[in-house]
């Protein structure tokens, strides 16, 4: 570098950190490189100062792009859709049909009738006793 | 847009979750079993007609028990299967306790829509007799 030559930023900052030697001759003749210089000595003081609060770095968001976002909503729906339906095959493999309970009263006998699975009793009838069972009511009668 | 395609696709996977649950609750294609049973145990007769319905392809069991003290009780598991030309498998499973007796059966009965199936058994040195009548139906 010639001493009428302002250096480049790259160059000037490596003269500042000691990596190429300092212009002291182009400093002292060039006012425009000097005020460079000081800021640089400017930004290291403020940098010195304030060890604990460095400058935040704040990297922008990289914005998912189509084929990204739309493997993210069928992930979302294979999930979601997974969580209804292992517990839905769950309890109607592990859960047992309710139970059923009618009582019937025929010849002086009392009598407990059970349903179990998908069924239920409509009727019941011994000798001359009939009963029907109204099961949108319930079972119990 | 992405949004209102997901959107979209949990509400047609919820449906297509709920659909069978809902169908569960409807009994259409149900079958009627009118049910005649006529048994005899030591000397105790028994004349039940129950009628119930159970699905088509479904095993069942109806269970009658008298008073609390369970001195008698008849199961009975059932499974009908409808078959082409309005025929109708079923598979009885009988079983009557009375006191210390027992009397169980394994019955496969092919019938029609409508039309009863019989089946009778008896054994008098051990003073059993058991028939069975089942009439299917259909619940519209």
């Amino acid at each position: 570098m010639k001493d009428n030559e302002c250096p480049s930023e790259l160059d000037l900052t490596l003269m500042y950190d000691g990596e190429l030697p300092t212009p002291v001759k182009h400093l002292s003749d060039c006012s425009r490189c000097r005020r460079r210089w000081e800021g640089l000595r400017s930004l290291e003081q403020m940098i010195l100062a304030n060890p604990s609060d460095p400058t935040p770095v704040v990297k922008p968001r990289p914005r998912p792009d189509r084929t990204r976002r739309l493997v993210l909503a069928a992930a979302t729906f294979l999930v979601l859709a997974g969580a209804l339906l292992v517990p839905a095959q769950t309890t109607s493999v592990t859960t047992p049909p309710a139970d059923k309970l009618y009582n019937f009263s025929a010849e002086g006998e009392n009598y407990t009738i059970k349903v179990t699975g998908e069924a239920y009793l409509t009727s019941m009838q011994m000798g001359e006793v009939t009963a029907h069972y109204d099961n949108d009511e319930g079972a119990q009668r | 847009m992405i949004r209102s395609a997901t959107r979209v696709l949990i509400t047609l996977g919820l449906l297509a979750l709920a659909l069978p649950a809902l169908a569960d609750e409807a009994p259409s294609g149900a079958i009627k079993l009118m049910i005649g049973i006529s048994a005899e145990l030591d000397g105790v007769a028994l004349d039940f007609k129950p009628s119930m319905a159970v699905l088509d392809g479904k095993k069942a069991r109806i269970e009658i028990m008298r008073d609390e003290k369970k001195e008698m009780v008849l199961t009975m598991d059932v499974l009908p299967k409808r078959l082409p030309n309005e025929q109708v498998d079923l598979t009885v499973g009988f079983s009557l306790r009375t006191g210390k007796r027992t009397i169980a059966r394994e019955i496969r009965l092919r019938t029609l829509l409508g039309a009863p199936g019989h089946f009778s058994v008896e054994d008098k040195a051990k003073g059993e007799f058991l028939r069975l009548d089942v009439t299917p139906t259909l619940i519209p």
